[in-house]
């Protein structure tokens, strides 16, 4: 058996952990620069906003309907994330943390009563974090996400499903609209809506060879999942292998100065992250775009890639690289609204060519590594950075209606009035 | 030192060396091959695994800082490495445990001021008597708990201008977490 545990409505459940007076209110998170919404309560669901709605259309008419905004606070839920997973961690043999606020469970001793441990470990996490979580058991980690979306959807499993026996796992599959299941994207959900497949269990009773013809496979291995088969084992290495750091501006910027101090804070952020899976890459690829909201301003986006002489995991080389590749697709008088890198061709080694000084590779490798070292242990995260750098997005990001660091920084905690 | 992996076989790689000096020099592998009974050819003949080093993990020891003295021992020495660590030795709930400042005098009867931080950990059952952080009405408070006879619950402040509230069901109330231990600051403020 193996476990699904899913925060519910992640970023707006760490906002209301600090802010109890919100539990039962609608409340909506924003993605960077207050875009669009990325979070909502269920009480904000109720109220017909979705996902993806941009906020200069709904500000309005949400605010007059009493929803709480928040621009998103991604140093708190990335803690309170860090303090989900310890909680599971303690609870479980072993858990592969899936994403921000996704992880699956291994349990290897055998237990006759997955149902309780689902529920006890719901409420463990919801007590010691604050944090509502969904969990689910199934045979396979594509019905363990359709357990946990009941475990969710339904209040009488008190956050806990399991689909052991066939009866239940007909039940749910018959109950979960095909687009719902794990794996299943926009495009395939086209081509299953054409054969007259709309639940899961239309597709899981599908005999194996039609299936076989049909679909690639992806196809194939969700089919076998959603049978009780296990064929999906995460895949470490292809989760890392791009590294992407990218916003959206506040306001359009014009200059080519400006977009050096964000891409500074791009190769910042990506280098840091590829040091810490201890990897290097090969190839920077530096993109720009103008607004597509406007409707009078002239529509442009281009990507440019680089490939570095030798495979690095040093911020001020793969800046380089991206400023190189900016200059390629630069045209100044637009104005920009997102920009970003991505870095690929990562390998876990670095790649010395013959004519690579290796006394220079190590010597920046130790500077990394002591600057990291730096930043790790200060409040700031960039108290040493690249120059260029200056105060970063700090001018061109807005973030409106942030909450406090509150697990974060002193000056922050809560205030308990006595 | 780095180490490649990828050599499961020495042995394998010696032979193709000398099949390339057989070709300029000719045959002797009939030199080779006629003592293979002395353990120094039986050694060089062995299967070599090369691994790469782990240094995924930390193990620092202890050192003498003041060098390694001929003679008798210190006994000072053992302790070395011993040190308080408060993050180690108050929070042992690091996933639980979050921090409040208190505002308000309700708690000065047991000397809680203003100001004073709270470490509180959300992992305590909470029992009779306990200072706690609670939801009451949407609202952070921080009180003893008290828990009578017929379930009722009450909130104790310490400073007798202010009374006890009793919790019912008509009150959106919970306990947040237990405060385990309290900082002060033992300063007046602006000096």
């Amino acid at each position: 058996m193996i476990g699904l545990a899913d925060c519910n409505n992640f970023f707006v459940s760490c906002e209301r952990v600090f802010r109890p007076e919100l539990a039962h209110k609608p409340v909506i998170v924003l993605s960077n620069n207050d875009g669009c919404a990325v979070a909502l309560s269920n009480e904000a669901k109720a109220l017909g906003f979705k996902r993806g709605d941009p906020f200069f259309k709904i500000k309005d008419r949400a605010s007059a309907a009493g929803v709480t905004f928040f621009s998103g606070n991604h140093r708190l839920y990335g803690d309170m994330s860090a303090r989900v997973m310890t909680t599971l961690r303690a609870l479980s043999d072993d858990i592969e943390v899936y994403s921000i606020d996704e992880a699956f469970l291994n349990i290897h001793s055998e237990t006759d009563d997955y149902a309780g441990l689902a529920r006890y470990m719901a409420a463990k996490v919801r007590r010691d974090t604050g944090i509502p979580v969904s969990i689910g058991f199934a045979p396979t980690r594509t019905l363990a996400k359709i357990a946990s979306r009941f475990a969710k959807k339904y209040p009488g499993y008190a956050g806990g499903c399991v689909i052991d026996t066939p009866e239940k796992t007909a039940k749910a599959l018959t109950l979960t609209p095909v687009g719902d299941v794990w794996g299943i994207g926009r495009r395939l959900l086209k081509r299953l809506q054409i054969y007259g497949i709309n639940t899961a269990m239309d597709l899981a009773s599908l005999p194996q060879e039609r299936i076989e013809s049909i679909f690639n496979i992806t196809g194939v291995r969700t089919w076998k999942e959603l049978n009780g088969i296990p064929s999906i084992v995460p895949d470490n290495d292809s989760e890392h292998k791009t590294i992407t750091s990218s916003r959206s501006f506040a306001k359009e910027v014009y200059t080519f100065e400006e977009l050096h101090k964000a891409f500074a804070v791009f190769a910042t952020i990506a280098a840091k992250k590829l040091r810490e899976q201890k990897e290097h890459a090969l190839e920077v690829e530096a993109f720009i775009a103008t607004n597509r909201f406007r409707d009078n301003a002239p529509l442009y986006f281009n990507s440019c890639s680089v490939t570095l002489a030798e495979s690095s995991d040093s911020t001020s080389e793969i800046l380089k690289a991206a400023l190189k590749a900016l200059k390629r697709i630069f045209r100044p008088g637009l104005g920009y609204k997102k920009a970003g890198i991505t870095i690929s061709r990562i390998a876990h080694s670095p790649q010395p060519h013959i004519f690579s000084d290796i006394a220079k590779m190590e010597k920046m490798s130790k500077l990394m590594l002591t600057v990291d070292a730096i930043n790790n242990s200060q409040h700031s995260s960039y108290a040493v950075k690249i120059a260029s750098m200056g105060n970063g997005l700090e001018e061109i990001s807005r973030k409106d209606h942030s909450s406090r660091l509150f697990t974060t920084r002193l000056e922050d905690i809560i205030e308990v009035h006595a | 030192m780095y180490v490649r992996p990828g050599f499961p076989d020495a042995s394998q790689s010696i032979r193709k060396y000398l099949a390339f000096l057989q070709l300029i020099y000719g045959n002797f592998t009939t030199f080779v091959g006629k003592i293979p009974t002395t353990r120094s050819n039986y050694i060089r003949n062995m299967p070599i695994k090369l691994y790469d080093s782990d240094i995924s993990t930390e193990m620092p020891l202890p050192y003498a800082d003041d060098g390694i003295q001929a003679g008798f021992p210190r006994p000072a020495q053992d302790y070395i490495s011993e040190s308080i660590d408060l993050n180690r030795d108050l929070i042992k709930h690091p996933a639980s445990t979050f921090y409040g400042r208190v505002v308000g005098d309700s708690m000065s009867g047991e000397g809680i001021y203003e100001g004073d931080i709270l470490i509180i950990d959300k992992s305590i059952e909470p029992c009779n008597g306990d200072l706690a952080v609670c939801c009451l009405e949407g609202e952070f408070t921080l009180k003893r708990l008290r828990f009578a006879r017929n379930n009722r619950v009450f909130l104790m402040p310490s400073n007798p201008r202010y009374s006890p509230i009793e919790v019912t069901g008509n009150n959106d109330f919970s306990v947040w977490g237990i405060v385990l231990y309290t900082i002060k600051s033992n300063r007046r403020p602006n000096r």
